[in-house]
């Protein structure tokens, strides 16, 4: 597992990339995750994560249309590689066994 | 597309442009594309404000490397360095290819750096006098200013009381020191004796001019009355190799003086020259009218004073206190005439000359001339390298086109060019820097100086390197901008027109070199003049073979039959005695009294004691009147011209006058004589006959013998009656040549620079004559062809450079004029600018123009005109 290249944040991005899919680009992510996490999220941050994730190939991108809105500048759209799906997936499975280890117990001193 | 969002306001523009500069080009579109999104969907969400306010925020995130940092570009930058070589490169190439032009253009800039730098050496010399003592801003020496019926004439002699008044009430001033005119004593020690200058001077003199001492404590060395501190090559000199310290020195033969120090030698760049110092204590307890001064009146003004003001303390803090220093001490009437005032010693050198009291100039005026005179030089070899790389360009056009048309640009091009003028000033300077090296000893000789290049200071580097780089400029950016500016289809199709557009700007410069050239040969002249007017002046006596020489009182006993002895043997022609020498007054004073005197009226006059046979020895003739009739003739006074005429005296022989409570009557009037400055009208003057021995002896070397053979007669006689001393003499003449030193010097380097400076402007003009008949081969080829001679030819080609330097010569003269008519006013006795000079100029400067173009043009008449036209 190679958990130290993706820190938390790229995590979340990278996941939101997945889930908006194929009409992922940085405003978008930026007010998905927004929306998730309640908190204030620049397209600044996000896009540099995604620069990241490109260079570690966990994504691939490509120039898409431009909107009157952005004043006619292309956007940026993000898919993930097979290789981010494999990350994430890894992510995705360390996570699940370790809540599923989890004694009911301990769940139900914290609720 | 939304209606609304057109009216909606855009984020500022200001900061899209602030993040194009910012954010790196690849990523810059999507960057504000989702500045801009984001933008506007939260003004549609959340309102103006807010989506303002949040814009901020969004514009900082984007403050980090990874949108600053660019991507390496998939076009490989040029390397810097290699291109460096390149230019490099094709300049040496540039320069080796075309012999003849490098030439030049190095021939002219060094030659102009090099004279830049002996001036720019030759001042910071001149301004360094002084600077090596430390503390040297808070000493200065008290002159006086004497009101003399509304004029001020500034004085360097005080009173000795002063001295006292100086250090006891004012609190400011630290230390004085007093000192004697600082003339030659006789020096013995065994049978080793020399005549030279030194002074006697207070005792706290060496805590505040901290000459080095070599031996001994600054603060008491002088501190015995009968003590004397040598510089190092008067004790060697004196003591040969043996250590001088507390050895005897007989002084004057009066008294023996113990060597209580050394000091180092002074450097060239001192003001103050001596070779030893007495204490002036030793001054004051042997010599009775000294002893006196120090109680006596404020008018006995024989004396100098030097002061150093506390730390911190500055000169116009104090400068009232002391100017009426002397009112509140006395009330006396020479007291209530004289302002006292302090000279810094940082301008005893450079600002010599008073004028109403104040310090108006002096040497300084002449560094300032000559500082113009270097950047007019430099300015000329700078005109020279932008006209012929203008000129040339023609073979460069293609160079500039092509390397604009692979992609080079403008700002290359410049570089390239300006490194280009880098290079040849780089070069020009190292011959310069040899140039100097190899002038500089005629120069020091010239100027009497002792400069050396100073390879070893960072200063001198810098100066050198600040003033390369100026050059360099200055000759350089013309021609870049110049050069780079050509259109690359324009030159590789052929169709451009080069020349014409840079002709115009050229032809101003020629006009502006001629200009600087013939202003200084105009005013090169016009000094020389002045000299020779000054010096063709008839002096009113005659130096030639007049000596003088020091009296001292074992002279003076012995002066008698010395006089007999020298006009007995035939060596001297005529013998006499004065209180000064021929060519010099060394006092002045005041009459009491004189018929139609006005109330409160004072006046100036040089008084001069005299023996029997004064007049007849100097060779003064008199206008009215007679001689004095023996030496005992005491009651009688002769007066100058300029006395009569100050005094408006009529009929002035036998009227009565009053001199220091004398009466005296006027026996004779003396045609008046240039005893002074040759530059200014003769001072009224008095002659006074006394009996008693004065202070300088005057003979004449009968003319049946040579000069050496003389000297080496009463090298014999002197010694004979004066043993304890060293005979020395001055020969009137020298004296008398000597007052031309400076103007002399003037006038060698103004003539000097003046035709560096026309040589240079020839080098450049000769350059462009070379490039202007290349250019019209073929037009000459058709001429010829078609019948014409090669004088016309020769005039084709010549007319105009000598209708530039006609231009040159009419911008010239006006400025010329004002200029120098304005130096000469200095002078009392001057000579007037002529017409004739400036024809002279006028016509030289034709004559050299066409002597140098005439060279180019007559070879490019004289070339076959089938050569010349084959090539079509």
């Amino acid at each position: 597992m190679r958990r130290s290249d993706l820190g938390e944040f790229e995590e979340v991005v990278l996941l939101a990339v997945a889930v908006l899919s194929p009409k992922s680009y940085s405003v978008v992510i930026a007010e998905e995750l927004e929306r998730e996490t309640g908190q204030t999220v620049s397209t600044g941050a996000v896009h540099a994560a995604l620069q990241r994730l490109e260079q570690k190939g966990y994504l691939t991108s490509h120039l898409g249309d431009a909107t009157a809105e952005r004043g006619g500048r292309r956007k940026r759209l993000f898919a993930v590689t097979a290789l981010g799906g494999r990350v994430l997936s890894d992510v995705h499975s360390v996570r699940n066994r370790l809540w599923e280890r989890i004694v009911p117990q301990t769940i139900l001193t914290w609720s | 597309m939304n209606p609304n969002q057109s009216k909606t306001p855009k984020p500022p523009p200001g900061f899209d442009r602030l993040l194009t500069w910012l954010i790196a080009p690849h990523l810059r579109e999507e960057v504000l594309g989702d500045l801009h999104e984001r933008y506007y969907r939260r003004v549609q969400r959340l309102g103006l404000a807010k989506a303002q306010r949040l814009y901020w925020q969004e514009m900082l995130a984007y403050a980090r490397p990874a949108f600053i940092t660019r991507k390496p570009s998939p076009y490989s930058t040029p390397n810097y360095t290699d291109m460096l070589r390149n230019y490099l490169k094709i300049a040496f190439r540039n320069l080796t290819r075309q012999k003849g032009y490098s030439f030049i253009n190095i021939a002219g800039l060094s030659v102009g750096m090099a004279v830049a730098m002996l001036i720019g050496l030759w001042i910071h010399h001149e301004y360094s006098y002084d600077k090596f003592l430390p503390g040297y801003e808070q000493l200065y020496q008290v002159r006086r200013n004497y009101n003399s019926n509304g004029d001020t004439l500034t004085f360097t002699t005080t009173s000795l009381k002063l001295a006292d008044a100086l250090r006891y009430q004012i609190p400011e001033v630290e230390q004085v020191a007093e000192s004697d005119h600082m003339g030659a004593h006789g020096l013995k020690v065994g049978d080793k004796k020399i005549y030279v200058d030194g002074a006697q001077i207070g005792g706290d003199f060496l805590q505040m001019f901290q000459y080095p001492l070599i031996e001994g404590e600054a603060s008491r060395v002088l501190n015995d009355p009968y003590s004397i501190v040598l510089t190092e090559s008067t004790a060697k000199t004196l003591f040969g190799s043996e250590n001088p310290m507390g050895k005897i020195v007989r002084f004057d033969n009066k008294s023996d003086l113990k060597v209580t120090g050394i000091l180092k030698d002074l450097p060239t760049n001192s003001s103050l020259r001596f070779n030893y110092l007495v204490p002036f204590s030793y001054y004051e307890a042997t010599v009775n009218n000294v002893h006196m001064a120090r109680s006596g009146s404020f008018s006995n003004n024989a004396f100098q004073l030097f002061v150093k003001l506390k730390p911190g303390v500055s000169y116009a803090q104090v400068a009232d206190k002391i100017a009426l220093i002397e009112h509140t001490e006395r009330n006396s009437s020479n007291a209530m005439n004289s302002v006292v005032i302090l000279q810094p010693l940082q301008n005893w050198h450079l600002y010599s000359t008073y004028q109403n009291g104040k310090e108006t100039g002096g040497f300084i005026e002449y560094i300032q001339m000559f500082s113009v005179i270097g950047v007019l030089v430099v300015l000329i070899a700078c005109i020279n390298f932008v006209n012929l790389t203008t000129a040339r360009s023609v073979r460069r056009a293609k160079e500039v086109g092509i390397r604009k048309a692979v992609g080079s640009q403008r700002q290359q091009l410049i570089s390239q060019f300006l490194i280009e003028s880098f290079l040849l000033t780089f070069v020009a300077f190292l011959f310069s820097l040899l140039l100097v090296q190899l002038l500089l000893p005629a120069f020091n000789g010239l100027t009497d100086n002792q400069i050396v290049i100073p390879y070893a200071t960072t200063g001198f580097w810098m100066a050198v390197l600040g003033c390369l780089l100026i050059t360099a400029l200055l000759a350089g950016s013309l021609p870049a901008f110049y050069l780079s500016s050509f259109q690359p289809v324009k030159v590789l199709k052929g169709t451009m027109q080069v020349g014409k557009a840079a002709s115009f700007p050229r032809k101003v410069l020629v006009v502006a070199q001629f200009s600087c050239s013939i202003a200084l040969i105009l005013s090169a002249i016009v000094v020389f003049k002045q000299i020779q007017h000054a010096k063709n002046r008839p002096t009113g006596y005659n130096v030639n073979r007049l000596l003088t020489t020091n009296m001292n009182t074992e002279l003076g006993q012995n002066v008698t039959a010395l006089k007999d002895e020298l006009i007995k043997t035939g060596i001297a022609e005529q013998v006499s005695q004065s209180s000064s020498p021929a060519t010099d007054i060394w006092w002045h004073s005041d009459l009491d009294n004189w018929p139609g005197k006005n109330a409160g009226e004072t006046v100036e006059l040089g008084v001069i004691l005299v023996a029997n046979d004064y007049f007849k020895t100097v060779g003064m003739t008199l206008a009215e009147g007679r001689d004095f009739s023996s030496g005992n003739d005491t009651t009688s006074v002769i007066f100058n011209e300029a006395a009569i005429k100050r005094f408006r005296l009529q009929n002035p022989v036998g009227q009565l006058i009053t001199w220091q409570g004398r009466p005296l009557r006027i026996a004779g009037v003396a045609k008046d004589a240039l005893m002074q400055s040759p530059f200014t009208k003769a001072d009224p003057t008095m002659f006074l006959c006394t009996p008693v021995p004065l202070n300088v002896l005057l003979y004449r070397i009968a003319p049946r013998l040579t000069t050496q053979d003389a000297l080496a007669r009463m090298t014999a006689l002197f010694t004979k009656y004066n043993p304890s001393y060293a005979y020395s003499y001055q020969f009137a003449d020298e004296s008398y040549a000597a007052k031309f030193k400076l103007e002399s010097l003037i006038g060698k380097l103004a003539g000097i620079f003046a035709g560096l400076a026309i040589f240079i402007s020839c080098l450049g003009l000769f350059g462009l004559a070379s490039f202007m008949a290349e250019r019209r081969t073929k037009e000459i080829g058709v001429r010829k062809v078609l019948g014409a001679s090669i004088l016309n030819v020769w005039g084709l080609l010549s007319k105009e450079f000598v209708y530039l330097v006609g231009i040159a010569f009419l911008i010239a003269t006006p400025v010329a004029y004002y200029l120098l008519s304005n130096w000469l006013q200095k002078y009392e006795y001057r000579t007037e600018i002529s017409w004739w000079i400036f024809a002279l100029t006028g016509l030289g400067a034709v004559a050299i123009t066409l002597l140098t173009v005439s060279f180019q043009s007559v070879k490019a008449a004289l070339l076959d005109p089938v050569k010349s036209l084959k090539i079509e």
